[in-house]
Parts: structure tokens; sequence; C-alpha cells
């Protein structure tokens, strides 16, 4: 991306996250603002009334120094300081210690970190462009990432960064320094509820075997077999569909009492280990059973990462399955490359895609909670991008005692800064006494987001939303 | 300083969610509180039905009521909902607790509310200013998981009473899941469909009506208004409604939910065929089909929903009440007579409905709480 074409990018991904989580007078506001995206230099040479972005001070992997922000009733975390501009009339604001902007006497802020290309690092996923570290499954692990090290995966910087630009932005409208607290122009946040339905029968081989090894693999560490896992292989063998496709009814009934609704990922194709082992039959009975309302959508087959061929045809088999069209879709295994994917998955005739998150840890893998358009840069503001936040059972992983503890303080802190929470539940994880460390928690979070008064929106309706929203027009 | 007993207005609703959230530890909201008690009260403008006494600026205790239409034999009338006891400890055995009530008496005087009823543990309370105690509530459970001791009876049971507990249990589990297997034969031959209803039925009131003309007592009158305001705009959480259609026909329905502990209540039920004036034997033949199908059909939802249980209140010997324990007795459920005093008090110089003061006779179900969990 050249340096317009970066401005443009990072304004059309603003105008859409804040016509999505702020009050509709938020977006003419900031229009009304003069934003000027310009090199340090002449950033700190301008005077006046202006917002200025500086947009030439490049941002090293290794996040520096972060430090907080107090922001309403929350904080922001900002990394990667820049220096406070040389000369008369610059004061920190709101102070020396916390600094969020530089601001001169004639007006003019300049953010007090590399705002700009923190957030383009983030959005185009740099992290893992440079660094070439992947697992067995090709996939990029969090804690290879350098915010992991950092602490700050849980930090949602292009949100912060938006609440932070609106803040001042409001201050500016009213003649005054940037306002610290956005609450009264937010929207409540947005849960964006998905299933991928990789098991739908609990009695194909593989899980079976997988059982039985987790039920003697004890006896290797010196402890006692797990023989409750025979009791799972009986209990699947005489009623396949218990806790796994029994569930998908159970799950819309609980989304449904609290006003929310979900996409289904189906996964069809070839079988095995990685693949998907349910067959395709109970895909025809799944899609018979989601009521209007409810979407469906496509679990992209392990063997058809950036292949065009197989993924075509696993693509156009599930379509005649379901009879339905396919719109969105998430990697199963979450394979996902920074570089080719979304043009992949573009090319192949998707709009939206759910697959940028951690398989092993709930966080900002993109820097965003929300959605984006990542192939706006070359032409196509249409095809978007929701990363993935929390999936059940990295929930469980990292708070066995309090399971789901993590989505509230992040839902606390999305609350002051606006955001769309992606929630992953996959059908046999949601009512299974297989994982009793799962039980219950997705209608908690579900109870807790209503409470909070949560919006929620569909692929489909996001997708529409951006159409109908878009900054372009 | 005296303390100052008056009705609040909508606006003083943050400072009455305060007091009662402080005191209870709970995470009540305010759109919650509104729900509860400005909603139902909207149509006679003014100050709400909300008593509160005030010791200067400091809020030290309130008394409420949500109104209610009922439905007897001889037509629609308001009554209300006694809610929201709670005296500061500080000020108790100030006579407040009365004086809250007696604003209350004169609002529904005014408002022509014919009798207060509620569900309280603070019996002595009541009896105290006049209240009779008519009634205590009961209940029936379905159980399907063992772990649903802990969420009724709480995490502090000794381990050999909890083993105990479980095998006990386990044991109801099966004898439930055997019994609730067997009413799919008895439904065999009647042909009831039974849907999921995404808004209230419009047909509600009119089953109402036929309900109490076919059983007599007094209830609820349920028409979409209420249905809307108590089960699908609720703020708590929206309880599900299957609707039971014969022969195209809405004839009953019944609403449901899980709350976050994973405990399944069916939180309603009414059944009313078109048929009217048929004596009792044949009006229970005639409606028990309907009431068993919609059973069946929200016990096999909840337990797909995640439900340690189910709960179903049974209250009266009203004879729909009756046929519905019945149903849940052959369908597995057994019975506990855990539950709350039912307070009761006809207000004063009001004309007086027959089937109101036979509480005895009312069909009351989990719809006549205050909706928290559903």
């Amino acid at each position: 991306m050249n340096r317009e074409q970066k401005i443009a990018f990072f304004q059309h991904q603003l105008q859409i996250h804040l016509r999505l989580c702020f009050k509709p007078e938020a977006s003419p506001l900031w229009k009304k603002i003069p934003v000027l995206y310009l090199p340090w230099k002449e950033a700190c040479l301008t005077r006046g009334h202006y917002l200025v972005i500086p947009i030439d001070q490049e941002a090293p992997l290794k996040p520096q120094t972060p430090w907080r922000v107090p922001f309403g009733d929350t904080n922001l975390t900002l990394w990667n300081p820049l220096p406070a501009p040389q000369g008369a009339g610059w004061n920190t604001w709101p102070s020396l210690e916390t600094s969020l902007w530089y601001c001169h006497e004639t007006g003019t802020i300049i953010p007090a970190w590399n705002l700009f290309s923190n957030l383009l690092d983030l959005l185009t996923l740099r992290e893992e462009r440079e660094l070439l570290v992947r697992d067995k499954h090709g996939r990029f692990p969090s804690t290879a990432s350098p915010r992991y090290r950092a602490g700050l995966l849980q930090v949602p910087a292009f949100n912060e960064a938006v609440a932070a630009l609106l803040g001042a932005g409001i201050g500016m409208a009213a003649g005054g320094l940037p306002q610290l607290d956005v609450t009264d122009w937010l929207l409540p946040p947005v849960i964006a509820l998905s299933h991928d339905c990789d098991i739908l029968l609990g009695n194909d081989l593989i899980t079976q075997l997988i059982r039985f090894y987790r039920c003697w693999s004890p006896l290797f560490r010196g402890k006692l077999p797990s023989l409750r896992q025979l009791a799972w292989i009986g209990l699947n063998s005489l009623w396949p569909q218990k806790y796994y496709f029994h569930n998908l009814e159970g799950m819309v009934d609980v989304e449904r009492q609290y006003g929310f609704r979900s996409i289904f990922y189906l996964l069809n194709g070839q079988g095995g280990r990685f693949g998907a082992r349910s067959g395709t039959e109970i895909i025809r009975a799944a899609s018979q059973i989601i009521p209007p309302g409810w979407e469906v959508g496509i679990h992209y087959n392990y063997d058809t990462y950036l292949e065009p061929s197989r993924f075509n045809q696993q693509f156009r088999d599930l379509q005649n399955l379901t009879g339905q069209e396919m719109l969105g879709g998430r990697s199963h295994y979450l394979r996902f490359d920074p570089e080719r994917s979304f043009h992949f998955l573009a090319s192949q005739g998707m709009k939206f895609d759910e697959s940028v998150g951690y398989p092993d840890f709930s966080g900002y893998r993109a820097g965003i909670s929300g959605i984006y358009a990542p192939l706006k840069s070359i032409g196509d503001p249409a095809f978007l991008e929701l990363p993935l936040i929390f999936m059940d059972s990295t929930l469980a992983e990292e708070e066995m005692e309090q399971a789901g503890n993590a989505f509230f303080r992040l839902l606390d802190h999305l609350e002051k800064i606006g955001g769309v929470m992606s929630v992953l539940f996959h059908p046999g994880n949601f009512h299974n006494p297989e994982f009793p460390e799962l039980l219950g928690l997705y209608i908690r979070i579900l109870d807790e987001a209503y409470r909070r008064g949560c919006r929620c929106f569909t692929p489909k309706e996001l997708i529409e939303f951006n159409a109908v929203n878009n900054p372009e027009k | 300083m005296a303390v100052e007993c008056r009705l609040l207005s909508s606006e003083e609703g943050i400072q009455a969610n305060n007091f009662y959230n402080a005191f209870y530890q709970k995470k009540r909201t305010l759109e919650q509180w509104r729900w509860e008690f400005i909603s139902p009260a909207q149509k006679w403008g003014g100050p709400l039905p909300f008593a509160a006494a005030f010791d200067g600026e400091k809020l030290v205790g309130t008394q409420a009521m949500i109104p209610i239409r009922m439905i007897d034999q001889n037509g629609i009338f308001w009554a209300a909902k006694s809610e929201e006891t709670l005296v500061d400890p500080a000020y108790r055995g100030q006579n407040l607790f009365a004086r809250l009530y007696e604003l209350l008496f004169a609002y529904a005087h005014q408002k022509e509310l014919s009798a207060i009823w509620g569900f309280t543990p603070a019996r002595r309370a009541f009896e105290k200013i006049g209240f009779t105690i008519p009634l205590h509530t009961c209940q029936l459970f379905l159980p399907f998981s063992p772990r649903y001791i802990p969420a009724i009876l709480g995490k502090s049971w000794a381990w050999p009473l909890g083993l105990l507990a479980w095998v006990g249990s386990r044991v109801m589990s099966l004898n439930a899941m055997f019994r609730h297997s067997l009413s799919h034969n008895f439904l065999k031959h009647h042909e009831v469909e039974i849907v999921t209803s995404p808004t209230p039925p419009v047909e509600a009131g009119a089953i109402c009506e036929r309900f109490v003309k076919n059983w007599g007592g007094a209830t609820i009158y349920r028409d979409t208004e209420y249905l809307a305001w108590r089960f699908h705009k609720n703020p708590y959480l929206r309880p599900l409604c299957l609707v039971a259609k014969q022969e195209g026909f809405i004839n009953g329905f019944l609403t449901f939910c899980l709350t976050p502990d994973q405990m399944g209540y069916i939180v309603d039920l009414m059944a009313a065929p078109v048929q009217n004036n048929l004596p009792l034997k044949a009006a229970s033949e005639n409606v028990r089909p309907l009431v068993s199908a919609l059973i069946k059909e929200s016990v096999r939802r909840l337990e797909a929903m995640g439900a340690l249980g189910v709960r179903i209140w049974s209250v009266t010997p009203h004879p729909f009440d009756q046929l519905v324990r019945r149903e849940l007795k052959r369908q597995g459920f057994f019975f506990v007579s855990k539950g709350h005093d039912m307070v009761f008090q006809l207000v004063p110089g009001l004309p007086e409905h027959p089937g109101l003061s036979q509480v005895h006779n009312w069909y009351i179900t989990r719809a006549f709480t205050e909706g928290t969990i559903g």
C-alpha cells in the first residue's frame, strides 16, 4: 500500500467502526473535524484547530514502553510513544505520566503514541507476516506474538484509538481539550455468535479412538485410567446425536430466550482426523432444523486451505446440501495465511470471514474487536473480516475456576469504548457432560450480554450494515 | 428527623434501585426496574404504586405493587402484586411497613385494584397489617442430572449427604425418564401440533376467557398485551412460548425458560379448547392431550438447552391445576412442598369479585411471580 492507500484504508475502517459502535451523530461529527494525515515533521509544525495524525513513523514490531491512560471508567493501553513535539506552546494531555495527546495552544492535537502505524500493522497482521513461527497446522500461535509477551493481546487497540479520536473530535467541536470519555456517544456492544459444527455425531471412529486413548493415557503418567471415557464411548455408540446434533436446537432456544441469533458454520467434505467426521447427511438434517433468522455458513475444511478446487467443491456441495447461499465462513482449525487468505476467500465468493482468531488464547489477533474491510486497499470494501475473540474451549482452559471471566472483563471494557465481540461455541461443547468445565458457560455469557443490553448481529446483518453504511457512498 | 413516606415518581427509580441493589447485593439494572414498576402502571400516569420512606434525603424503606389484570367468570378486573418489601434494619420497629402500605391501599382504592397478593417470607409483617395467608406455594420437579442438587440446595452440603442425594436423584432421574417416555404413547392418539411462537399468540385473551368459563376460579388475564410485557419484553430473560394447535386452532400455550444456573422452569401453562360449557370430566379429557403435549415438548426442549431439571409451580386445588399436576406426575415429575407463603388482602371499599376472594380456587402459575427468572 502506498501512503494514500494507507490513509484511505485507515479512514475506511474508522468510518465503519464509528457507524457500527457509536450513535448516529458520531459519524457526522467526525466528518466535520479537520483531520490531517501528515509526516511527523509537518505535523509538529502545524498550527490551528487541526487533529494531526503522523503517518511516517515506523513502529517497531515489539511494543515499546506500554502505558495506560484513564478514559471514562476504563483505561486505554497505548504503546510505541511518539516524542513530544519540539517548540513552544505544546502540552501533554491529560498529564505527562498518562499522555494521550500533545496539544498545542493554537488548538493543534497530535496523538502521543504511534496511532497510525500501530493500527495499520495490526489490521494487516504484520506480526505474523514478518515472524514465521507456525504450529503443526501452519497457524501463527498467540505465544509468538510480541504483544503476548508484553501482555497486550487483550487490548483492542483499534477500538481504543477510535474512542480516543472521537473524544478528541468532541472536545475540538466544543472548542476545548480532547474529552476523555465517550460513553454518551456509544451504542451498547455487539455480540456476534457463531457455532463451528465440526462434530455433529459423537460416534465416529476417530472421536471414539480419542476417547479410548484418553481413557488409558493416564496410566503412562502413573495415574488411574479415566474410565468415564468409556461411558461416553458407550453413550454415543447408542445415541450418536446425544450432546452433539441434539444441542443445535438447544443452542437456538437459549439464544432465542435472550433475543439473540447466530450462525452455524457447517463442515462437509473430506473426512479424517482433521476433516469432516460426521458425514454429509447430518449436514442436511442440521440445515433443516436451524430456524429462519438463524444462518448457516461454511466451515472451510482442513484440506481446502488455499486450495481453490477443493474449496470450490466443498462450497458447491454445501450449497447443494443446504439449499442456502453461503456468504460467511470460518476456517476449520483456524488455518489462516496473513498474506494470502483474505484474497483467496474473496476470490472464492466469500463476503465474510471469522478466521482471524487464536486457537489458544482469547484476545485481539488483529487488534480490533469489530468488523473491518481487509481488502479495501485493492478495491474490495465489501469483503469483511470479524476477528474471532472467544472460543469455548479456550475460555475454559484460561480460567478453569471461573470460565468466562475473560469474557466479562473484556465486555466490561468494550462497554466504555465500543466494539463487536465474536464468540464461538461448538455444539459438542454447549451442553455435554464429557466437558464439565463448559457446562452452563454459554448461557452465563448470553445472560450477561443481555443484562448489559448488548446488540446482536449475524454475519448477513453485518454485510448488509456495511453495504448500507459504506463510507464510500 | 421524622421519616416521610410518599409515592415515588418514575424519575426516582435510580434511588430505589440502588437501595435494593445495595441491600441484596444484586445488579438489577434501571431498565429492569422500569420494566417491573413503570410499565404496568403507565396507563394511569402520575406517581407510581411504589411507596418509599425517606429519612431526610436517605431512602430507608420501600414497598411497591404491580397492577395486573385478572379474570373470573364475571369478567376482567384489576388487582395488584405486592413487591419490593424492604425496610432498612436500622428503621425496623417504627411502623414504616404499615405506613407504606397505607399509601398503596389508597392508590389501589383510587385505581380500583380489587385485591393485593404476593409471595413472601415476611409472613408476620403482612399479617400485622391485615393480610391473610391463604396458601403456600409448592412445586413439581423433574431432574435430568444430579448436578441439580447444588443448584437447588447450595454448595455447602457435606459430602455423605451429597452422595446420598446423588444416588437418590439418579434413581429419580431414571424413573422420570421412563415415565416421561410412556407419555409418548398417549399422545400418538391425539393430533396436537406444538409450535414455537415468536410473538405472543393473539388468541391468548380468548383462551383465557374460555379457561375461566370452563374451569371457574380466577387467574391473571393473559392477553397479548400482558404476554408481550411479561414475557416477550422481559429484560431478565424472555421465556419461550409454545402454542398447541388442534385442527389449525390455537387452544393452549406454555412458556418456559432456562435460567443461568441451568434450572429449567415451566413458567405458565394455559389450555382451553374451543368447546365451551363441558362437564368437568369431559373438559378434562378434552384438554389433557393439549397439556400433555405442551409439557412433553417443553421438557424435551429444556433438556436440549442443558437444564439440570425442570420446576413448575402447583399451588391450589383449582381443577385445572390438579389436572396439570396429574399430568406432570405421569411424565415423571415429583412433588416438592418447598415454597413461600402467599399473602392476600381485598382492598376495602371496592366491589367484590366472586372469584377473587376464593384464593384456593385461583389458577396460579409462575406468571404470578415478578418475572426475574422468566
